[in-house]
């Protein structure tokens, strides 16, 4: 895993309030219950910041997935592929 | 106030705190008017004797008519209530806003109703010249937590209004008292939250456990029993709070 995929699971380990070692690219919003629309945004808002880049809402809701977060966040050249 | 012997009128008596508060206070020697929305909910009560009325509190109507069949009462006993859980914003939801039809819905069960039945019960008790007392169930959640914007509103609504009344009915000796509960074992939270993040909940209590029905009783006990306490909201949280 590279620095910057170690980052975004730690984003995504404080929104969630799970362990870093619980955050895995199987992890779908549908699954999960800590993952709602409130800390989904809590995700969104932090990964905007960390990469200084900005997502639309079609691809807010799109972002549903660690996998799709990770893909959305190659697409806009912020993760190497 | 002592409870035997003495007629309280409980809503929201269908749901799990209702029917524990129903219960109790018939095997301390109270008469119980039971009123929901919801008749089959009221078969503890009627299978108690207690004398039951299915009525929509929304409805000032339906409100008036069941206060227009009453004899006479000492203590009302507002429980009725709906949780919903929704953000302001969602980008999952269509609009993306939160929900009118929801808003409404939550401020009208839990804060209409209390308003009625506490007026339609007020005029009852000042035109009887009766003393009484209405204990009127908010919640902690009306600091304000993510995702409760029209449950914590009409909750702090709730609260204000007990405050309110207890200062204009003093003169009529009506007091008018709010209990906070916290988190519940009920049916309810069950529906507004999922197990695991009731688990996240229950670790925040320092208590270590959710409050039950009961704990809510020997609250209410206390409150009708004790004439001094007046205008005020008791927390019931296991120190969840913090307040």
């Amino acid at each position: 895993m590279t620095d910057k995929e170690n980052q975004v699971k730690q984003i995504l380990s404080r929104a969630l309030r799970l362990e870093i070692t619980e955050i895995t690219d199987e992890i779908e919003m549908s699954e999960s219950p800590e993952w709602d629309s409130l800390s989904h945004m809590e995700v969104i808002v932090a990964l905007e910041e960390e990469f200084n880049v900005s997502f639309s809402l079609d691809e807010i809701v799109e972002m549903n997935s660690v996998a799709r977060i990770i893909g959305a966040l190659k697409e806009k050249n912020c993760l190497e592929d | 106030m002592k409870i035997e012997g003495k007629t309280f009128l409980v809503t929201g008596a269908g749901g799990d705190l209702g029917k524990v508060i129903c219960k109790l206070l018939h095997q301390d020697g109270a008469s119980v008017i039971a009123l929901d929305k919801n008749s089959a909910a009221l078969a503890d009560a009627k299978q108690q004797g207690l004398a039951c009325f299915e009525v929509d509190l929304t409805d000032s109507d339906r409100v008036q008519a069941v206060f227009d069949n009453l004899d006479d009462f000492d203590c009302v006993i507002q429980a009725a209530g709906l949780i919903a859980s929704e953000a302001i914003f969602s980008p999952f939801s269509n609009p993306n806003r939160h929900s009118l039809e929801v808003w409404q819905d939550v401020i009208d069960s839990n804060l209409k109703s209390c308003f009625l039945v506490g007026a339609f019960a007020i005029e009852h008790l000042i035109k009887n010249r009766k003393k009484g007392l209405i204990i009127n169930v908010g919640s902690v959640m009306s600091d304000g937590y993510a995702g409760q914007t029209a449950y914590a509103a009409a909750k702090a609504g709730v609260h204000a209004i007990t405050k309110v009344w207890a200062k204009e009915l003093a003169v009529h000796k009506i007091r008018s008292v709010a209990v906070a509960p916290g988190f519940f074992a009920t049916r309810s939270t069950g529906k507004a939250l999922n197990k695991k993040v009731l688990n996240e909940k229950v670790k925040q209590i320092p208590n270590g456990n959710l409050g039950d029905p009961t704990d809510l009783y020997h609250c209410l006990k206390m409150i009708i029993e004790n004439e001094y306490i007046n205008g005020t909201v008791i927390r019931l949280d296991g120190g969840f709070s913090g307040d």
